[in-house]
């Protein structure tokens, strides 16, 4: 058991190589590399438009987006898997979560309802006894006092009426409930008041553990400041251009990005 | 002109039966004449009317309706009820059978009152004749004229259960068959009730199909409350043709939920007068197969001052279905500080599926809100809620079924009675006999 776990560490949990993407005729991404362990934490940096949303959509099965080059594989029970040829519920299921930018709005399902059902689908695929309605109700009660979130918003409709940062909160305990192994959180930041980023924080510190991993998604440095990354990577015109320490991401915060875009021209 | 079929539209050899069989007093007998006269003058409808344009002439040609009499089925035949506890009124092939009198409400038979073996109260009466005097379009002169069965619904108190109205047929005639029922419901001030209406169609198995052509008149008095729930359980041959008008006092409640299930064909008109500071939501549910065509006709006529009206229809069309929405939202001068809401959302799910809406806007007063709106998309475009679904670890099938189960969910009412779940029930059961194959898991 101890000589596999090792194995796991040493190895890459993901592993991009050269990957291409369009969508409707456009290059959005030219060519990403990307290496992500266990136990890690990175952030990927980089000016609008660079290419940051459609790398977690691609690796969370977006189907609006099509893949013209490279590999992705996922490490699944020890095996290298290739993660462009999963279903999007299979990534899922597999520990593949990404915290969306905007999470979608469905009126008419009951918050609770909606993520009880995905906790039971992933029981189910993990063979673990799946809870019912009160046990369950119970579990996601504790983890929202964890994230101190009004448990209130689980007995509303999914997202329905929620402020951004009540959104971004429902992603954070999503992340919580779940437990992934690779958790990409795409701007779950952004448009968030200074308490709201503390609850993220606390979310994404409790979730971090050796065996899991997280690929943090942002323009700005607050929520690295609270959330120290072991890599920092800058994504620009559909390429990581630099890789580089926690450093990289104070460097950016106070010169920007227009120093590392004129080393490339 | 494509219209009714020419055997529907000659109704002067079955006026005067009726007129043989009953034979009302003559005041009565003036308006039924004047409505008949009303009707000769409006001729039927026909697919040159704006809000007949897309209704299937051609289907109901083809089932060649004529009016006629049902056999009188005296046997009481078991209908499965919607809620447990409801007090049930059946008109079984036309003829009502009703319940024993009950705290809080009577109920009368619309023949017996127009045969005058039974008096009204005065204060139903003089509703019931004012609403026979009407001027309407449509089939409801007709219906008018011809109406001679139906219920008339006197609720005196809040009702502790639920009343439900099961209009069904039994008949292996083989012509197919068309009936005018007449309707009336008059809830007294403060009084209160929920009201479930199911058309069965024709159950007999191999039978003709059955038309039915539903004219209600309902009042609701001063801070009354009505729950009007329309269930449409009829057969594919079938169609039901519903007119509703609701006269609201000031600070009445009325909330509306129409649901359109199986029926071949079917048409609701809903018009509702709302005097000040009452509240109306209408709301509507259309799920609909193969072949199957639903038109919705919706007023709410703003009369009195700080009225609020909400109307939400909500349509998932499979296959070939149709479904039209019209919504109408007409505040008069007087209706100051009237709020107002109208949005038709409709999921075309079957390739060759239709939907045509049309909400509008007809405002006199300066000082109110009013929004109305419309969406109609395809899967395809809802595919954002279906990934965000999927990405969770949902199954395609599993996330299809969530999502159109929240649609489902989200046009229901809130209802005093817990009717809601039942219903729910019986429409997600609907939802799969539809069985698209996507569906399945």
């Amino acid at each position: 058991m101890g000589s596999m776990s090792v194995c796991v560490e040493e190895n890459n949990m993901l592993n991009i190589k050269n990957l291409k993407v369009s969508a409707g005729g456009e290059a959005l991404l030219k060519g990403v590399d990307l290496n992500v362990k266990a136990g890690t934490i990175h952030a990927i940096m980089g000016p609008n438009g660079s290419g940051k949303s459609t790398l977690a959509k691609v690796i969370a099965g977006d189907p609006s987006y099509e893949v013209s080059g490279g590999s992705v594989s996922y490490e699944v029970g020890f095996k290298d898997q290739d993660l462009l040829s999963m279903d999007i519920s299979d990534r899922a299921r597999e520990g593949i979560f990404m915290g969306f930018q905007y999470p979608v709005e469905i009126p008419g399902l009951n918050n609770l309802v909606f993520l009880q059902t995905a906790f039971n689908t992933l029981c189910k695929h993990h063979g673990t006894p799946p809870m019912n309605e009160e046990k369950f109700k119970a579990f996601a009660q504790s983890k929202a006092k964890e994230l101190k979130i009004n448990p209130e918003f689980l007995s509303r409709n999914l997202n329905e009426g929620f402020s951004g940062g009540e959104k971004k909160q429902n992603e954070t305990l999503q992340l919580l409930l779940f437990s992934p192994r690779l958790a990409i959180l795409d701007e779950t930041d952004s448009g968030l008041d200074v308490d709201s980023i503390q609850k993220v924080a606390q979310g994404i510190r409790t979730f971090h553990k050796k065996d899991n991993a997280l690929v943090l998604i942002t323009h700005y440095n607050r929520l690295l400041e609270l959330v120290r990354p072991d890599y920092v990577h800058i994504l620009i015109d559909g390429k990581i251009q630099k890789k580089g320490d926690y450093s990289l991401a104070e460097k950016i915060e106070k010169q920007g990005y227009d120093w590392i875009s004129k080393k490339i021209h | 002109m494509i219209g009714f079929p020419k055997k529907f539209t000659d109704v002067s050899e079955y006026a005067r039966f009726r007129k043989k069989e009953i034979i009302p007093p003559a005041n009565v007998e003036r308006f039924l004449q004047t409505q008949l006269k009303r009707h000769e003058e409006n001729g039927f409808p026909h697919k040159k009317l704006e809000e007949w344009r897309y209704f299937p002439f051609q289907k109901i040609q083809k089932a060649g309706y004529i009016f006629s009499d049902f056999p009188e089925q005296k046997k009481e035949l078991k209908i499965p009820s919607v809620h447990p506890s409801a007090i049930t009124l059946k008109i079984q092939n036309g003829t009502p059978i009703l319940p024993k009198a009950s705290n809080g409400f009577s109920v009368f038979s619309w023949k017996e009152v127009l045969e005058g073996k039974k008096d009204l109260p005065p204060e139903i009466k003089s509703f019931v004749f004012k609403s026979l005097e009407s001027q309407r379009e449509g089939l409801c002169p007709l219906n008018n004229a011809l109406g001679l069965n139906g219920l008339v619904i006197l609720i005196t108190k809040p009702l502790k259960q639920p009343l439900e109205i099961h209009y069904s047929y039994h008949t292996s005639q083989d012509q197919s068959s068309a009936d005018n029922l007449r309707n009336f419901i008059f809830l007294q001030e403060k009084s209160q009730a929920q009201i479930i209406e199911t058309f069965h169609g024709n159950e007999s198995p191999e039978s003709s199909p059955v038309l039915l052509n539903l004219q209600t008149d309902t009042f609701i008095g001063k801070k009354a409350r009505l729950e009007f729930i329309r269930l449409d359980q009829g057969k594919e041959k079938d169609t039901y043709l519903n007119h509703f008008f609701c006269e609201m006092s000031p600070e009445a409640k009325a909330s509306l939920f129409t649901l359109s299930l199986k029926s071949g064909t079917s048409r609701f008109l809903t018009h509702l007068f709302q005097k000040e500071k009452s509240v109306s939501e209408m709301r509507g549910l259309s799920l609909l197969g193969e072949g199957k065509y639903t038109d919705h006709q919706v007023t709410a006529e703003h009369l009195g001052e700080e009225g609020i009206s909400h109307q939400f229809y909500q349509s998932l069309l499979f296959q070939s279905a149709r479904h039209i929405f019209k919504g109408m939202t007409r505040i008069e001068k007087p209706a100051q500080k009237t709020d107002a809401r109208q949005l038709n959302r409709n999921l075309i799910l079957g390739e060759r599926a239709v939907a045509v809406s049309a909400p509008e806007l007809d405002i006199k007063a300066d000082d109110v809100k009013a929004r109305h709106g419309s969406s109609t998309s395809s899967l395809e475009e809802n595919r954002a809620l279906l990934f965000y679904l999927q990405s969770r670890g949902i199954p395609l099938s599993h996330a299809l079924n969530l999502l159109l189960s929240s649609m489902i969910k989200e046009a229901f009412p809130s209802l005093d009675f817990k009717t809601s779940p039942i219903l729910e029930t019986l429409i997600l059961n609907h939802l799969q006999s539809l069985q698209p194959s996507f569906l399945k898991t």
